[in-house]
């Protein structure tokens, strides 16, 4: 179970960034209103700001995730500490 | 006594090995005849797939003059999926062309000259990869502006990265092989090096992770002219089609499930492909027997 863990935890965090990719059509499919249908209108009405914020939120979330991802590398296996 | 083979290259073994992949060989027959139906038949026959009657709005598939029925607008729909099949399946291929050559250099100076360009280049590489992909794509295009031609640089600048890093390591492995030390040790300049000597050994890898790219292209592009960002209408684009025929899909399912279908189907082919591919020039990942 541990040793299977570790892949799995690697695409889970590069899933994240999937994920807010597909929020983007997702919302504007079914008109939800979240970040993704933000970051659409924003591009559309020329928003630079608001684009800017979206942007720098999913990136460094995204980034976060993945150092999470990485330190939970040494909860699962403890040999990774080390070395 | 068995016959001694002449030692082909390794890539005509590839190509042979390809030709015995019964799911290869079915999805590059199919990619390549889309391929010939979208660009032929626009260049043999003069269609014209902006052509309206609106008595003829919202027919069914099978109707008289109408294989796959027609649009809104009366519109044939299977002339729009001609000319928005060639606009897809062109931009991806564009798509894909900036990545590799741009993400292909950077790995080629990277991986061979290694030190402060390396470093430099690959953390550059990274900053790019912290941006998930669509995303990336869609602050290209805010920055651009939408249209077909930007939004195909701007999922060709979000394919870059992949292949830089694919290159780089195949670079850094055959640096150190004994024949790239034998061309130095009789002086061959080090451009000469990188090009001739090195850049085929990365062929391979940049054909597989190209194919695959190829897929990912086609349906960045979809999608961002499914959001506006693309295609701008009347032109005949897949993701496009779908994003407006969404306003029909109660009274006229046909006009989102052809393109839908068109997309997942050659998507799908495509990506078998790269599997197929990747099998063949790399026979130790395969499962089966050569």
């Amino acid at each position: 179970m541990r040793n299977a863990l570790i892949p799995i935890v690697t695409i889970v965090g590069l899933q994240l960034g999937q994920l807010v990719a597909g929020s983007v059509i997702v919302e504007t499919v079914f008109a939800r209103q979240g970040i993704g249908q933000l970051a659409i209108d924003a591009i559309l009405s020329k928003d630079y700001p608001v684009v800017q914020g979206v942007i720098l939120l999913t990136a460094s979330s995204y980034v976060v995730a993945n150092l999470l991802v990485d330190i939970s590398y040494g909860f699962i296996n403890p040999r990774i500490r080390t070395s | 006594m068995p016959r001694i083979p002449s030692s082909p290259g390794p890539y005509a073994r590839a190509w042979r090995r390809l030709q015995h992949d019964r799911t290869g060989m079915a999805m590059l027959v199919f990619v390549v005849a889309v391929a010939l139906v979208v660009i032929l038949v626009p260049a043999v026959i003069t269609i014209d797939p902006y052509k309206q009657d609106l008595r003829a709005s919202l027919l069914p598939p099978g109707s008289q003059g109408h294989l796959l029925g027609t649009d809104h607008f009366g519109r044939d729909l299977v002339l729009r999926m001609i000319d928005g099949g060639r606009a897809s399946l062109s931009l991806g291929l564009i798509a894909v062309t900036i990545a590799v050559t741009v993400g292909g250099l950077v790995g080629l100076v990277a991986g061979y000259r290694g030190g402060a360009a390396d470093r430099v280049l690959m953390r550059l590489i990274d900053v790019e990869l912290a941006f998930p992909g669509i995303l990336l794509a869609l602050v290209i295009v805010t920055i651009l502006g939408s249209g077909s031609e930007k939004l195909t640089v701007a999922v060709g600048i979000g394919g870059i990265p992949r292949f830089a890093r694919i290159v780089r390591g195949t670079v850094l492995a055959t640096k150190h092989e004994l024949y790239i030390e034998a061309a130095r040790a009789v002086g061959v300049p080090g451009i000469r090096i990188a090009f001739v000597h090195v850049l085929p050994q990365v062929l391979g890898p940049v054909l597989t992770i190209a194919t695959f790219g190829m897929a990912t292209a086609i349906l960045a592009i979809a999608a961002l002219s499914f959001l506006g960002l693309g295609a701008q209408p009347p032109a005949a684009e897949w993701g496009l089609m779908l994003s407006d025929a969404r306003k029909y899909l109660r009274i006229a399912w046909w006009l989102a499930v052809v393109p839908g279908l068109a997309i997942s189907i050659v998507v799908l082919a495509v990506n078998l492909l790269g599997d197929a591919v990747r099998d063949a020039l790399d026979p130790r990942l395969s499962s089966g027997a050569d």
